[in-house]
């Protein structure tokens, strides 16, 4: 065999084995599809006090009543910046976990929301990460409050007290949002899936190439 | 005839090089493709009407330029006489280069929606068949007419640097000048007719004008395979508009409006290259 017949029987060879590896690759992303995750969030933000929020439909619980498991993955929320994602089958009983297609059917964002939380009440002095809740508010509510009297006549400047009770009214309860949802697009297996379907592309394209100038 | 070229023209890097990049392109927009709350069926639907939105601008530019010099650059570098000295005739030569071209482009359009097609399976675990078999149909027809279009171009001209003016200038007046807000054909129509002719006002007529383009007639043969809330809105209707619009400007029409740009521009181009002096 001359030195050129062989050459192009390597590059054929080459082709061949990187289409092949390109097309296992382009499918092998479908045979391990991402496994749902539960996501457990405390951004969700309430200043209403409990007999407001369960007239709205949301489902308020105490803080003590929670299993250990609940408590834990709300307290590791709370300490992770408002995030915590666990697998499925490691959440808690007590959270509700809808998938992505249950929520899409409600055409309502608050029904949606509230499908999707429960309302912690924090016990006071709990030994607890500080509430993400909009505490800030407490004095813009407590001003509303004062304002507005009967028929708005009365006015009146809230005093630090009270816009501290309404601060402890706010961090008191604690909305928690919890679904069942596809890992971060960034995490570990959508990129892990990502690099193995451009690797396939690349190897299909190289390869193609390569047996191309072969025949 | 269509062999050779074919042949010729997989070797070339730079093809494969663009295939393999608009592969991975899609590949991409497969995956990460996300719509909000949705179904996985539904997502993958709307993955796929992304998909139409930039083959409606991409895949005119890949056909004009896999085709745009077939024939011009054999004419421009004496090839053609070659082609021609061994028992081709001209249409054996213009077939050739037309069915070859068409393969490569509908190889990249197949490519293309493997790869997107892999990557929203991959990540919504679903395909909807009927629709990805549809949408490609449709897309096979729409680069197909491209390809006829730069063929025709390239039989009709005898240098490179006509070629490329001609290519661009299909590009302008079929696509941009469709899709281009402010300067659109649409708009064209209106002003000649109301304007121009001081006639009364007629939505139809505007919308039958700008139907003859292929890119019109892709957007709204595609609608004919995406459910109902997911149809793009291709015609411009009155506000008080109601019932269905005229039968000229149903999703059906694309076909035969596909099938004028598939035939007319080959036989005009066919007629130009048979009568054209070679030497």
């Amino acid at each position: 065999m001359s030195p050129e017949l062989g050459s192009l029987t390597r590059r054929s060879k080459i082709g061949a084995v990187l289409v092949a590896l390109g097309i296992a690759l382009l499918i092998v992303p479908s045979l391990a599809p991402v496994q749902p995750v539960l996501y457990h969030e405390t951004n969700t933000g309430t200043t209403e006090n409990e007999t407001m929020l369960e007239r709205q439909g949301y489902t308020v619980v105490e803080y003590e009543e929670l299993s250990p498991r609940a408590q834990g993955l709300y307290r590791t929320a709370l300490r992770n910046d408002g995030h915590n994602t666990v697998r499925v089958g490691q959440g808690a009983e007590a959270f509700p976990y809808p998938s992505e297609s249950e929520l899409a059917e409600y055409e309502d964002y608050q029904q949606r929301e509230i499908a999707s939380s429960i309302v912690i009440e924090r016990p006071e002095n709990a030994d607890l990460p500080p509430a993400d809740e909009p505490l800030r508010a407490a004095e813009y509510r407590a001003r509303d409050e004062s304002e507005g009297g009967e028929n708005g006549e009365t006015r009146t400047t809230p005093s630090e007290a009270e816009i501290e009770q309404l601060r402890q009214q706010i961090a008191t309860y604690d909305v928690i949002n919890t679904r069942t949802g596809e890992p971060p697009l960034g995490g570990t297996q959508h990129l892990l899936r990502m690099a193995a379907l451009l690797v396939g592309v690349v190897g299909v394209g190289t390869g193609g190439y390569l047996l191309s100038t072969h025949s | 005839m269509a062999k050779k070229d074919f042949r010729g023209a997989r070797r070339s890097r730079s093809l494969w090089a663009v295939a393999t990049l608009l592969g991975l392109v899609t590949a991409l927009i497969g995956y990460s493709y996300e719509a909000y709350q949705a179904t996985p069926t539904t997502s993958v639907q709307r993955m796929f009407s992304q998909l139409v939105l930039l083959l409606m601008l991409l895949l005119p530019i890949v056909a004009l330029v896999a085709s745009y010099m077939s024939i011009a650059g054999e004419r421009e570098s004496g090839g053609v006489k070659f082609l021609l000295s061994v028992p081709n005739t001209r249409r054996d030569v213009f077939v050739g280069k037309f069915v070859s071209r068409l393969g490569i482009v509908c190889a990249g359009v197949v490519f293309m929606f493997v790869t997107a097609a892999a990557g929203g399976y991959a990540r919504n675990g679903t395909l909807p068949l009927t629709l990805v078999a549809g949408l490609l149909a449709m897309t096979l027809l729409y680069g197909s007419v491209f390809v006829s279009i730069a063929i025709a171009v390239s039989s009709a001209v005898a240098a490179r640097s006509r070629a490329i003016a001609a290519a661009v200038g299909s590009y302008f007046v079929l696509v941009l000048l469709f899709v281009v807000p402010g300067l659109s054909v649409f708009m064209i129509a209106q002003w000649v007719h109301r304007t121009l002719l001081g006639m009364e006002a007629n939505l139809d007529l505007y919308n039958a004008v700008t139907y003859v383009s292929p890119l019109t007639a892709y957007r709204k043969g595609t609608n004919m395979f995406f459910p109902d809330e997911m149809e793009q809105r291709v015609f411009q209707r009155a506000a008080d508009a109601s019932g269905d619009l005229p039968v000229y400007l149903s999703e059906e029409v694309s076909l035969l409006v596909f099938a004028v740009w598939l035939v007319v521009p080959l036989a005009v181009g066919y007629l130009r290259f048979r009568g054209a002096d070679l030497q």
